[in-house]
């Protein structure tokens, strides 16, 4: 901000202005006073407020709202301490493009560099976000990453966070050798420990190991929600949730402490999540809300009923796994969804609720439909959280609802090969992600990321719902595509909706906050397919400018 | 514990089954029956844990610390920091014991007690409500998850036996029996969860002079044939032999322990059966002279003089 301003009142002046606002669209200025939008239009609209001050840093510049990212997790800041080792680019905390590391022999590599950086003997090498889904039958094995080092103990996290590699020396530290004899340890023909182990019981004793590496808790490490701040600011994102929080003392206090910052460059919507931490119930999160900030919005709920489809344990109705695989797991048992959800939507509060297999959306359809016959409630905006298989029938009963949905689009783009070919087939992964139609109901919608699932990158998300092509460029469902402009509005106004932020957020109006995304181009003049790589400068979060490294 | 200080592993249950079957009346009884005991609790659900308000001395936010020094504690999904705590601990509990989520495969948990070192198997004990399970079972939804439960237990728990006939109960069982790998099927009557399921002391049976704890009391309540069974040999015995033998025994076996001399390896080593999984591990103790297992489970004398028969045999021939 200038020091040398003479009036309280700021007016960016910008090559163009997308609102959001359909009575008013397009904009040149936009004033702003403590933070909050004054006033929007042309000079002499602004100036009714009388004397204000010129910043024309973005004269060049295009300005849309900020962006909000209404399903992501604090947990993406907590895994950039370890190496980058994903299929896909991504950018860290720092701006720094780490390129996706296309075969097995890149991902050594890249371990190899980064373990000649260690400086500490004894410390363990980590590294996160590989996916081998993407290398055929090929797999990395304690034998490549022994030539990473025989030494250093290491430990490579899949994307999926449910499987992870090891070498030698951390099987040996961990105890694993050929006589263990548990589920989820992989073996060789000779019956050696490959180094593979997976989920949660083989992964134990490295979690042992390496401490508070490559761990969920985000919120309980400073650091971890700084970096999460850096990356979401880095996609032009001002407002994101952190949809499973366990609303721990130190945890909340470090978010209240952080955000208070007036550098901290994003407003976190942390989700209370009953399964992680079952006590206090609903009166958890109401005594939280009473502590609410401009910049920390506690509120709503979140639930976890299913897994995921690329893991296979998403629930999915007949005809099933394309591939054979035995339907998924439930994290809720179905009987019990009403007695469950039903005392966090009576006490007034918003459920968030993960559903991906099209059984686990049906059965929660189900639940909450008893509910609200039980206690109808205006405007409750329960939101169907991934949302990837519905079909026309549910999305038709959840409009009748009054549910919002927010897709998880990215994954046409990072998965929709994986679920063409193994665990959907064509069928259901042409009508996947259905925001279209959703539109169509009048279902408030948005789009999301899961970051670290999925890199948080609201642009791209916007992208994969507009274009709906896989990584090899199959295009899944043509008719499913959602216009630009309304793609737009869903990672904008859409998610701020169904965090009910939207009159906070979301839109370029008068009373708002003053968010802003800066970018060098106009995403809705832009050719579609360039959306995915637009430019985000910078933001600005209620008035103040954060501008981002170039990348 | 030897008196070299060396802290063993903590003994862990897991308890599984699906709602309703029983899980928290098993607990209950358990805790109210700890003697000198110090058990600690997980849960790893949701909702309110149902502890007899009779035996909790105070009540935190999700800790519920009892009389007798037990404590009980509800960890929703924070399984991983909860493992991490307790075992760290400067004074860790006798006994752990997690319940599981009505869906969740209690197996998943249990195999961190064959592998952390910090863990030591001793049960996946599944109660089944005898008068549901058979619809149950045939449920789209959760049908399948109850089969995957029954099929890892060690020990099945039967309860609300008393709200059907026998002819009922006959057929639930033999339901049973075709998805369970363990025989090892106990009746917990109004409630009364026979305790030898969790600790072995409370097991009649013969027993080394030199093992740590002795037995007490026979359990009317328990098939007459649920007893203790003694093997020992001073011929080293053959690794893989040993374990099929063993195998070849899991559905009467609820759990055997030993310290054992293998052939080939110069320490002795120290046996861990839990049902059909099987730990072999070093021994940190005093070196032995003779391999001594014993052996807990549902044995008649037919399959008594087969089991010490099939052990005699896994010893190594050269």
């Amino acid at each position: 901000m200038n020091d040398a301003s003479t009036s309280p009142i700021q007016v960016l002046v910008a090559k163009n202005i997308l609102t959001m606002n359909p009575a008013q669209p397009y904009a040149t200025h936009v004033a702003i006073l403590d933070g909050r939008i004054l006033s929007v239009g042309k000079s002499d609209d602004v100036r009714q407020w009388g004397d204000v001050e010129i910043v024309d840093t973005f004269r060049d510049k295009v300005l849309m709202p900020g962006l909000v990212e209404g399903h992501c997790h604090l947990m993406e800041g907590a895994m950039w301490d370890a190496v980058y080792v994903g299929y896909h680019d991504r950018r860290g905390p720092d701006g720094v493009r780490h390129p996706g590391l296309t075969t097995l022999d890149a991902v050594i590599d890249q371990l190899k560099a980064a373990h000649d950086l260690i400086t500490d003997p004894q410390a363990p090498l980590l590294a996160w976000g590989f996916d081998p889904i993407f290398f055929g039958t090929k797999r990395l094995s304690v034998n490549e990453l022994d030539t990473v080092s025989a030494q250093r103990s290491i430990a490579v996290l899949h994307a999926s966070v449910h499987l992870m590699n090891v070498n030698s020396p951390m099987l040996a530290l961990a105890g694993i050798d050929s006589e263990t004899d548990i589920d989820g340890i992989g073996k060789n023909a000779d019956g050696k420990p490959t180094g593979e182990l997976q989920e949660f019981a083989a992964m134990f004793p490295v979690y042992r190991l390496i401490g508070g590496g490559l761990s969920i808790a985000a919120s309980e490490k400073t650091e971890a929600i700084w970096n999460f701040g850096r990356v979401a600011q880095l996609a032009g994102v001002t407002t994101a949730t952190d949809l499973v929080n366990d609303f721990s003392e130190r945890g909340n206090q470090n978010l209240r402490d952080i955000t208070n910052d007036p550098a901290y460059p994003v407003r976190i919507v942390p989700a209370f999540a009953p399964q992680r931490c079952p006590e206090g119930g609903p009166q958890r999160v109401l005594s939280a809300i009473g502590d609410n900030t401009d910049k920390l919005r506690f509120g709503p709920v979140k639930f976890i009923v299913d897994g995921s489809i690329q893991g296979f344990t998403a629930r999915l109705k007949w005809p099933g796994y394309l591939n054979g695989k035995p339907n998924g797991l439930w994290l809720i048992p179905p009987s019990q969804f009403v007695e469950i959800f039903a005392p966090f939507h009576e006490a007034g509060l918003q459920l968030h609720i993960h559903t991906n297999g099209d059984e686990a959306t049906e059965l929660v359809l189900d639940a909450l439909e008893k509910i609200l016959d039980r206690y109808p409630r205006l405007d409750h905006r329960h939101t169907l959280q991934h949302c990837q298989m519905a079909d026309a029938s549910q999305l038709a009963r959840a409009a009748k609802l009054g549910l919002c949905i927010n897709f998880f689009s990215n994954h046409l783009y990072y998965w929709g090969d994986a679920h063409y070919e193994q665990t959907m087939g064509a069928d259901r992964a042409n009508r996947m992600d259905a925001a279209e139609s959703a539109r169509r109901l009048g279902i408030p919608f948005a789009f999301h990321s899961d970051a670290p699932i999925t890199p948080l990158n609201p642009l791209f998300t916007a992208w994969c719902a507009s274009q709906r092509e896989t990584s090899s460029g199959r295009v899944l469902g043509a008719s499913e595509r959602v216009p630009v402009a309304h793609a737009l509005r869903a990672i904008t106004l859409g998610a701020a909706y169904t965090l009910k932020m939207d009159h906070l957020v979301g839109s370029i109006e008068v009373g708002k906050f003053a968010d802003f995304a800066v970018l060098d181009d106009d995403p809705s003049e832009v050719a579609p397919d360039r959306l995915k790589t637009l430019q985000v400068w910078g933001t600005v979060l209620g008035g103040r400018i954060f501008q981002g490294p170039a990348g | 514990m030897t008196a070299s200080g060396f802290r063993g592993p903590i003994p862990l249950i897991v308890v599984g089954g699906y709602l309703g079957a029983g899980k928290t009346t098993l607990l209950n009884r358990v805790l109210a029956n700890a003697g000198q005991r110090r058990i600690t609790v997980l849960v790893n659900d949701f909702g309110a844990i149902n502890i007899d308000a009779t035996l909790i001395r105070e009540r935190t936010d999700d800790v519920i610390a009892l009389d007798n020094g037990c404590v009980c504690c509800s960890i929703g999904g924070r399984l991983v920091d909860a493992l991490l705590a307790v075992s760290n601990r400067p004074d860790p509990p006798d006994f752990l014991i997690i319940e599981a989520s009505g869906v969740s495969d209690p197996v998943r948990i249990a195999q961190i007690g064959l592998l952390d070192r910090a863990y030591r198997l001793y049960g996946i004990i599944v109660a089944v409500d005898l008068a549901s399970i058979t619809q149950t079972l045939l449920d789209a939804y959760v049908g399948e998850i109850t089969r995957q439960q029954i099929a890892g237990a060690t020990a099945i728990l039967l309860t609300k036996t008393d709200l059907i006939d026998e002819r009922h109960k006959a057929a639930a069982v033999a339901e049973l029996a075709t998805v369970a790998r363990t025989g090892i099927m106990l009746e917990a009557e109004n409630g009364a969860v026979p305790l030898e399921l969790f600790f072995d002391d409370n097991v009649t049976g013969q027993l080394p002079t030199n093992w740590s704890r002795s037995m007490t009391g026979s359990n009317p309540k328990l098939p007459v044939d649920f007893c203790s069974l003694l093997f020992r040999t001073t011929a080293p015995l053959d690794r893989k032999k040993l374990k099929d033998a063993l195998r070849s025994v899991s559905g009467q076996l609820l759990r055997a322990k030993g310290l054992i001399l293998l052939d080939g390896e110069a320490a002795t080593q120290e046996l861990h059966v839990a049902g059909d999984r099987i730990l072999i591990t070093p021994f940190r103790g005093e070196v032995v002279t003779e391999s001594v297992i014993i052996l807990i489970g549902i044995f008649d004398n037919k399959t008594k003089q087969a089991t010490l028969d099939a052990l005699a045999a896994a010893t190594s021939t050269q």
